[in-house]
């Protein structure tokens, strides 16, 4: 059971072998940090689109609920 | 999930200490001698085993507990001789469970929402690769590095 805060991920092995490498080669303190800090990333670097999809399914949804 | 199928047996009457967990088991629970697998559901009736699951689970025949993100009772209950009938299996290969911040997790599923990504896992996967590959110089200097040091016993 994951500690209160968190959420339990079920991640690919191979996945999990590359966050390893980067805790072993010191570049990272733990598994859970590695994968929160590569998806902060990840997601920083689509910043533009995901605001732009957001745009988009707001500017549907009040069509939807404005007709 | 755990926590959702371990509130639901208590809600069906079994005693907390009928509920045996253990993720390291064959299955993911074994209730009053019953085995159990918990399972996320993905999309609309996507379930996914691995090879060695499917193996196994055809012999003991285990109780499927299906949860989906938004409710706390399972969303189906079947046993595995009968989870084809109501859902798509997919295969996958072995898998880890990694402890991620809440906030982090919100972060994920928004990718999902916006259909960035397919699922939660894929989306951790994808942005591993990715944060990988952009420090792979980085890397291979520390590898180097490491084995520089034992080489000369520093």
């Amino acid at each position: 059971m994951p500690l209160k805060g968190f959420k339990s991920v079920t991640v690919p092995e191979e996945a999990y072998v590359l966050a390893k490498r980067l805790v072993e080669v010191g570049l990272e303190e733990n598994i859970g940090e590695a994968f929160s800090n590569a998806l902060k990333e990840y997601v920083k670097r689509r910043e533009q689109a995901i605001k732009e999809l957001e745009a988009v399914k707001t500017k549907w949804k009040s069509t939807l609920e404005n007709p | 999930m755990e926590a959702k199928a371990f509130y639901w047996f208590l809600k069906q009457g079994f005693k907390e200490d009928e509920i045996n967990f253990n993720s390291h088991r064959v299955v993911d629970l074994v209730v009053r001698g019953h085995p159990y697998e918990i399972k996320k559901l993905i999309g609309q009736r996507v379930l996914c085993f691995t090879k060695n699951q499917l193996e196994i689970f055809k012999e003991i025949n285990p109780t499927i507990l299906v949860f989906d993100e938004k409710h706390m009772e399972p969303v189906a209950v079947v046993p595995f001789k009968d989870v084809q009938k109501e859902f798509k299996i997919e295969i996958t290969g072995r898998t880890k469970s990694v402890g991620i911040p809440e906030e982090i997790f919100a972060l994920a599923e928004k990718l999902v929402q916006l259909e960035i990504e397919p699922n939660i896992s894929k989306a951790f996967a994808n942005a591993m690769k990715e944060y990988i590959k952009n420090r792979k110089e980085l890397i291979e200097l520390r590898e180097k590095f490491q084995r520089e040091k034992v080489d000369t016993g520093g």
